[in-house]
């Protein structure tokens, strides 16, 4: 198949045929079908209606906007530094620290707010990586196939023999615990599922008429993977990424509170929790509030990864 | 079957030893190692470079490489650098409060969650369900370091008797050791019948809507029989398959609850070597694991074969 792509090519460029496809590009050509161009106006509002008749994943994007809000504005939010120690140490909920302090007197509002920006900055900057470490290789190994697509798929094989947080707790060994060794280790052990998933879906998109269609009318591989595959197989994507951010947030919350992410000072959800377990008994809110905000978020991305699930379903069924 | 299985064993070998690979090039790029932890900072470098010497730290890395794979091959895992033990013996030591976790957590999964996803898919449309759903994405949200956190906190609150504090091994007294396990069990448990609850009701929901179905009811079998005899035999096959993938979930889950509740098991194995570049040790624990992990999956797909006698294996491999 490549080849042929090749041959077409350099007929092309043989006659001298200036910018060929461009003009087809927002036609169907041929009469083809290809669903991603149908997705547009209405459908999108239909799309959209769908997701948010269901009850459970309005209730998700609330969720999830407020944890973004609470990130994106913890300056103004937070009444207090969330490092700056007071000497009032393991104070209860009172009206200077709406949820007490800590075992440093650290205002735990505060550290929540700003452990939000933490939390959903390295689930955010490390699905990213995945998403992207996915794509590309995924659209390799399943447009090229052969020995390529063989060795990038065996490669995800192997990494995908390891248990998730073993493999994690390996790499933040290597490279030593910190924030950005963090991003990177938390992208690079999801990015197997998005190869994975990226991979079947082109296998089973890049037959399809429109595919071949752009392929006779000379189209580049760079072309056809990005404006042919790429929005056709985006649906599934969007599902896994928002299902996948969720874990990441556990994930992170889970190595900083072994003490393998996030280090302190700097507040991150599973680290108040892990730093508060000695004084529990004492202040049994330190470790109450953390671990509610955080199961919260991770509940309404949830929630919001499967209503966009179930409404891609239907849209795709009818 | 006999040849599928050969074929699939055969396959296994190169992804065993790319995890080899990728085991041992993790844990030589952690940065400083047992020599250094071992020793002071200001012994003569002469001593430390004899003891890395004697150790053979200081071989070229494939040298040391085929040293560790060609042991393992005949099950010698090598010794421990920091008491010396034979890492096999250490790893078979606290392989056992593992796996009774694991068990555990599975029981639990698998008896709660299978009864409440029939039941869930029998009130579609009903609140029971709506109540039931959103209980199941509640339910793997949790972060289980959170869980088992809140497990001490109401124990040391409310029940100070309670024992927990002193792991006691199964063969040594069942009660006890089943008391100290009810709570790390339970906090695994919470995610795997919420995950089971979650593929039973979908898988329920599929075959419920199939034709023999609507045959078996036609013909006037009593519902329950329907639902036990016709749905539920067809509909649990992808729970099987989901039950046994969840395993190395489930090994990433041992790392935190056993740090949490202090169970001499191979998730702490895995930290502590880890934390003490006991390299030999990292590199068994590690090994093991997915060793394990990869043995599981294959008896996954065995299982699978055995229950669903459509799935031909030898078809598909040919």
């Amino acid at each position: 198949m490549r080849s042929s792509t090749r041959g077409f090519r350099t007929r092309r460029r043989r006659n001298k045929v200036q910018k060929p496809v461009s003009q087809f590009k927002n036609f169907n050509v041929g009469g083809i079908e290809e669903p991603a161009r149908n997705f547009t106006g209405w459908k999108k509002i239909l799309f959209l209606r769908r997701l948010f008749r269901n009850k459970f994943s309005s209730a998700g994007l609330i969720v999830t906007l407020a944890a973004v809000g609470i990130a994106l504005l913890a300056p103004i939010l937070a009444p207090h530094s969330p490092v700056e120690m007071s000497p009032l140490a393991i104070s209860p909920p009172s009206s200077e620290y709406p949820l007490g302090t800590d075992y440093l007197g650290r205002c735990l509002l505060s550290r929540i707010i700003y452990g939000a920006r933490v939390s959903l900055g390295v689930a955010m900057s490390s699905v990213a990586i995945a998403l992207s470490l996915g794509i590309i290789l995924g659209l390799l190994a399943g447009y090229y196939e052969g020995a390529l697509g063989g060795a990038i798929m065996r490669g995800m094989d192997i990494i995908l023999s390891f248990p998730l947080v073993i493999l994690a707790l390996g790499i933040i060994a290597m490279l030593g615990p910190s924030m950005t060794n963090l991003i990177i280790t938390i992208g690079v052990v999801y990015t197997p599922t998005f190869v994975r998933l990226v991979n079947g879906s082109v296998l089973s998109v890049k037959r399809n008429e429109y595919v071949v269609a752009a392929r006779a009318l000379g189209s580049r591989d760079v072309r056809i993977l990005a404006l042919h595959v790429l929005p056709n197989i985006v649906a599934p994507i969007i599902v896994q990424a928002s299902l996948t951010f969720s874990t990441a947030i556990l994930v992170e919350s889970a190595l900083s509170f072994l003490g393998m992410g996030t280090q302190p000072p700097t507040p991150s959800w599973g680290g108040m929790i892990s730093e508060s377990r000695m004084m529990m008994e004492l202040a049994p809110w330190t470790v109450i509030y953390p671990g509610i905000f955080l199961s919260v978020t991770v509940i309404g991305l949830n929630l919001l990864g499967d209503g966009l699930r179930d409404a891609f379903d239907q849209f795709l069924k009818n | 079957m006999g040849v599928y299985l050969f074929k699939r064993l055969l396959a296994a070998i190169p992804i065993l030893l790319g995890v080899t690979l990728v085991i041992f090039f993790l844990t030589n790029l952690i940065p400083g190692d047992v020599v250094d932890l071992l020793l002071e900072s200001e012994v003569q470098p002469e001593v430390a470079a004899r003891l890395r010497q004697t150790l053979a730290l200081d071989k070229p890395f494939f040298v040391r490489y085929w040293n560790w794979v060609s042991g393992l091959a005949v099950g010698d895992f090598g010794f421990s650098i920091i008491n010396g033990q034979p890492v096999l013996s250490q790893i078979l030591d606290m392989y056992g409060p593992s796996l009774e976790l694991a068990v555990i957590a599975t029981l639990v999964g698998v008896l709660i969650g299978i009864p409440l996803g029939v039941l869930s898919a029998t009130q579609q449309f009903h609140l029971t369900d709506d109540f039931l759903r959103l209980s199941s994405v509640i339910g793997f949200s949790l972060p289980s370091f959170w869980i088992g956190t809140l497990f001490l906190l109401i124990i040391s609150l409310y029940f100070p008797g309670f024992p927990i504090l002193e792991y006691v091994p199964f063969s040594k007294d069942p009660v006890l050791n089943l008391k100290i396990m009810s709570l790390p069990g339970a906090t695994l448990g919470i995610a795997m019948v919420a995950l089971v609850m979650r593929m039973t009701r979908s898988s329920v929901l599929e075959v419920i809507r199939a034709q023999f179905v609507t045959t078996a009811r036609s013909k006037g079998l009593n519902e329950r029989i329907v639902l036990f005899k016709h749905v539920l035999r067809n509909a649990l096959i992808p729970v099987v398959t989901l039950v046994g993938l969840r395993f190395g979930y489930l090994i990433g889950g041992l790392v935190i609850v056993e740090e949490v509740f202090g169970i001499p098991g191979l998730g702490r194995l895995v930290i502590y070597s880890i934390s003490k570049r006991d390299y030999p040790l990292v590199l068994g624990v590690v090994f093991f694991i997915a060793l394990s992990f990869l043995v599981i999956n294959l008896l996954v797909d065995i299982l699978y074969a055995v229950i669903d006698p459509r799935i031909s294996y030898e078809k598909k491999a040919e």
